[in-house]
């Protein structure tokens, strides 16, 4: 285990020497991470007060935020699929970033879940056999299982072939392909379980129909691949890590059809909202339209649909598709369309009506955003360690030496 | 095996001492002679001095907090009494598993820590479910003129939080004409009553018989009694806040910020399940009065309310009140149809 | 390795199929109250010092339901028992020409009238200005429920002497279904807990006999916090 070490001090060394971009880039994010952190320090003191969130709209940005990241985290993990089961070479480089953005992606799904926690002291309280752990009947003890054993998995498997890597071995596939292959379908799995969190409350109408589950899948393939395209364009320009352009076409073609597969879907709930509309259908009312002039979504939605609805088209366009500076442009694009719409265009209009139908706005307070951007600094943070760490491993960079 | 798991559930000082066994230093016959495992590892890593100061000055730190409010000599025996109490309360497992005696050492405790951070004494019962008792409720919309002397009677016999001016109950009213329908109803009306033309119900939660909200709590910090009373242990819930998420009938409320309730108001008769009173982050809802209804008394709505609108009893006795009524008035519950087998009817003259 | 899934697969089908509570094995929540009211033991409250009224036992017919006790209105109205000022019946003061109170009450010495109104509701002192605003006088006068015998007493439809505790017989005769509600526990106000034995509020306990119709009133409270959140932008 030496070389683990080794390889923490080498990581440690090429993390803290970086050109000025890199060093600018870093001390923001610390600055932010400081001042999420003084945030959550006043929404400790003073309880979950200090945020929006009441007892009519119980869940705001925090979960939203959750509940979208769940889906950059397993969409990562579907790069791996075609790289190691079809031996598909062009995906090889993107998948170590892969993995790394699930890690960052899902550390910060688990903060966003502790900051949200009523009483994050007590949460030892969910640990199985130290606590009690309300298994099977709770989604969320399901949910609290596979992020973790998804964490797990996607920190053991890159870990154990970058360990590899550095030694300049090279990695044996008995070992990593097994794990590989569950972590395919682990993915999939906890963005099904993160949907029936919400699915499976028919108290929420607006939640508790049986196209959730797909819907968070295909939003997920398009958010998290077009994040990872960003990424991948990022380290393109400023390392030396060589990325073709056709694993960059090759995955702005796996994002096309899923964003017309979500496309789809979303065009499948609007209808059966507003075809014939009940009394279930006023969440989705207060969504895209507003009640009573309480329309504080309406904006976001309306500019969601239009910048997604314009992505999904001009990805049709190979020739579009296939500039690589538009494609950039298209993902940043569909990256925020999906955030609305999955992020707080999900959660707030479920809890809008109350149930005994009182309609009471959300708006998230200066503590809430400071926490939110504090863990989105963080997650960045995260992923340009790995990522750096990972990029000059395989650029053989950073080599074990036996000392 | 089973024994420990048993004991994880029961007050800190057993865990702590299991835990103690286990620990580093002592040689463990857990540990395999051939493989290196974590243990081995941490201890027998060749290490430097200057790393070895800083891993023993982090363990330190962290166990120094703990032990410096129990152990300071400079604190008074009653602060050093509360953290104690403190100490085993934030280790205690859910109230569900404890035994007969454990439930009954966490009232002693929390009576004795009340005291000695106020001066005053309360009387906190850990009673169970009596037998043969189910507990249904019933309200007459006829009846009911929308006084709110319910709710005053409710915030007062339950110690809720008067800044965010919390309330278990609302009282809606809906104009006749429409059926009824929530969402045209108003609940924060504020003029003579009855209205004309206008018909008064209320809500609260209704204690089903298939709760959403137990089903999906994470850790069981709320749970359905024999006795058919949905509670919660407010010192195990850990406020996600996914029952609230559940609820089709808002009956959940949630202390977003540490509760207020002015000394000479506390109502000093507290169930451990029921008024006793809670802190920030935690969930709290109606019980029924689980203080009040344990001993043969009606919830303080049922006995406040002017007009007999409340009728309250036990499901099993063939001779209640509320037998009659769901037997031979034409009852009804709200949002029947999502299964949750609500145990409050509504009726009508 | 396939094997190695589909033994995963069918490992975490079986281990996630949910625990029944041993509660739900009724289908229903109606299912559950018959069976588990099969074996019912009636329940004795230990303690009934919230009662500070003397109530007397009302049994209306043998089953357990229709025994309970009602609050005794005789001691709760003051001016009970009426004797005290009317000593003589209707009859015997008409034919005294019209002198309705005894001579012993020094302040009602020189009142003379012809018929109940004339003191009931012109005149303060008597009765506390008694008004009669229920149903009209086809339906109803003072002789209706009281007894003009026995001033102490009431009387039914047929001229039958009702105790003025039993004040609900009289009631009951019009209201007939109010009555049968009342005696079930489906109207009125219960005044003991839930248990036994139980003590309902009397009819006149809630409606007073002449005026019964219930007041308008301001509610008790105003929650400003949820004002404060619905309108909130």
């Amino acid at each position: 285990m030496g070389v683990f070490s080794n390889l923490v001090k080498d990581s440690c060394k090429s993390i803290v020497h970086g050109n000025r971009a890199y060093h600018v880039w870093m001390a923001v994010l610390t600055f932010i991470m400081l001042v999420g952190a003084f945030c959550y320090g006043v929404q400790i003191s003073e309880g979950l007060h200090v945020t929006g969130m009441t007892d009519r709209v119980s869940w705001g940005l925090y979960i939203s935020n959750f509940t979208f990241l769940v889906g950059v985290a397993a969409a990562a993990v579907m790069l791996v699929l075609p790289t190691y089961i079809l031996n598909d070479v062009d995906f090889k480089q993107a998948v170590l970033i892969g993995e790394g953005m699930a890690v960052a992606a899902l550390i910060m799904c688990l903060a966003f879940v502790v900051v949200d926690m009523g009483g994050p002291a007590r949460l030892w309280h969910i640990i199985p056999f130290i606590g009690v752990f309300n298994f099977p009947n709770s989604m969320l003890a399901w949910d609290v299982l596979v992020l973790n054993g998804y964490l797990i998995i996607n920190i053991t498997i890159p870990l154990y072939i970058l360990i590899m890597r550095y030694q300049g071995k090279t990695p044996n596939p008995k070992i990593y392909i097994p794990g590989v292959i569950i972590s395919v379908f682990w993915a999939v799995g906890i963005h099904m379980v993160t949907a029936f969190l919400y699915q499976g409350l028919p108290a929420r109408p607006f939640w508790n129909t049986g196209l959730l589950g797909p819907r968070f899948l295909a939003s997920a393939f398009t958010a998290g691949p077009a994040l990872i395209i960003i990424a991948l364009a990022i380290i393109r320009r400023f390392t030396d890590f060589k990325i073709e352009d056709k694993t960059l076409k090759k995955l702005g073609l796996v994002i096309t059809v899923a964003a017309q597969i979500n496309l789809i879907m979303l065009l499948s709930e609007f209808f059966k909202e507003f075809y014939f509309p009940t009394h279930h259908s006023e969440s989705a009312h207060y969504l895209f339209f507003g009640i009573d002039g309480k329309d504080a979504l309406v904006p976001w939605m309306r500019i969601s649909i239009i910048i997604n609805v314009f992505a999904t088209i001009s990805l049709l366009f190979h020739k579009l598709r296939n500039n690589l500076k538009f494609l950039y442009f298209v993902c940043g694009l569909l990256f925020i369309a999906v955030w609305i719409e999955k992020g707080f265009g999900l959660i707030i209009p479920g809890f809008i009506p109350g149930p005994w139908g009182a309609i009471v706005e959300y708006t998230p307070t200066r503590i809430e955003i400071g926490v939110t951007i504090g863990i989105w600094a963080l997650g960045a943070f995260i992923f340009t360690i790995l990522a750096r760490t990972g990029v000059q491993i395989e650029l053989g960079k950073i080599k074990y030496k036996k000392s | 095996m089973s024994n420990n798991i048993k004991k994880w559930f029961s007050i800190g000082s057993n865990r702590v001492e299991k835990k103690e066994s286990c620990d580093s230093g002592k040689p463990c016959s857990c540990k395999s002679e051939k493989t290196n495992d974590g243990f081995d590892q941490v201890l027998n890593a060749p290490t430097d001095r200057r790393s070895a100061i800083q891993k023993l000055t982090a363990g330190l730190l962290i166990g120094a907090g703990a032990v410096s409010s129990s152990c300071s000599v400079s604190k008074t025996d009653e602060a050093k009494e509360i953290s104690d109490i403190d100490w085993e309360e934030y280790f205690k497992g859910n109230y569900k598993l404890m035994t007969d005696t454990e439930k009954q050492s966490t009232v002693d405790r929390l009576v004795r820590s009340y005291e000695l951070r106020n001066d005053k004494k309360i009387d906190m019962s850990a009673a169970g479910p009596i037998d043969d008792v189910l507990y249904g409720y019933a309200f007459n919309i006829s009846k009911c003129q929308g006084y709110m002397d319910c709710i005053n009677a409710c915030v007062e016999e339950n110690n809720q939080d008067r800044d965010s001016q919390m309330q278990y109950i609302r009282i809606h009213e809906i104009e006749k004409g429409e059926g009824i329908e929530f969402k045209n109803g108003d609940d924060t009306y504020y003029h003579e009553v009855p209205a004309a033309k206008h018909f008064y119900i209320g809500t609260q939660c209704y204690h089903c018989d298939n709760p959403p909200c137990v089903e999906v709590c994470p850790v069981q910090a709320t749970w359905k009694e024999k006795d058919g009373l949905v509670v919660i242990d407010y010192d195990w819930c850990i406020g996600c806040r996914y029952c609230m998420a559940a609820c089709p009938y808002d009956g959940r409320r949630f202390n977003w910020k540490t509760p207020e309730v002015p000394e000479e108001e506390v109502n000093k008769n507290q169930h451990y399940l029921g008024n006793r009173l809670r802190k920030k982050g935690v969930m709290e809802k109606c019980t029924f009065c689980i203080q009040r209804s344990r001993n043969g008394k009606n919830p303080a709505c049922v006995d406040a309310c002017p007009t007999g609108a409340r009728v309250f009893g036990n499901l099993l006795d063939p001779n209640s009140d509320i037998r009659w009524i769901i037997e031979n008035k034409k009852v009804f519950r709200l949002k029947e149809e999502l299964g949750t087998e609500p145990k409050f009817w509504y009726y009508m003259d | 390795m396939q094997r190695f899934i589909y033994i995963i697969i069918i490992l975490t089908t079986l281990f996630s199929c949910k625990t029944e509570d041993p509660e739900k094995e009724y289908g229903s929540l109606h299912k559950r109250i018959e069976h588990q009211s099969e074996h019912y033991k009636p329940f004795h409250v230990q303690n009934n010092s919230e009662i500070e009224y003397d109530t007397t036992q009302v049994a209306l017919d043998t089953i357990a339901a229709h025994r309970f006790a009602i609050p005794k209105r005789s001691s709760i109205v003051d001016t009970y028992p009426c004797n005290n000022c009317h000593v003589l019946s209707v009859e015997e003061l008409k034919k005294k020409g019209g002198n309705f109170v005894t001579p012993k009450d020094k302040t009602h010495d020189g009142v003379s009238a012809k018929d109940c109104k004339s003191c009931h509701e012109y005149l303060k002192k008597s009765h506390w200005n008694v008004s009669l605003n229920h149903a009209d006088d086809k339906a109803m006068n003072c002789a209706t429920c009281h007894n003009q015998e026995e001033m102490n007493n009431l009387v039914s439809l047929t001229n039958k002497n009702i105790n003025f505790n039993n004040s609900y017989q009289v009631c009951s005769q019009c209201h007939s279904t109010q009555f049968n509600e009342w005696k079930n526990g489906a109207h009125g106000k219960q005044l003991t807990g839930w248990g036994e034995p139980k003590v309902r509020q009397t009819c006149v306990g809630c409606h007073n006999p002449h005026d019964p119709a219930i007041k308008h009133r301001w509610p008790s409270r105003l929650n400003t916090q949820m004002i404060e959140q619905r309108d909130l932008e």
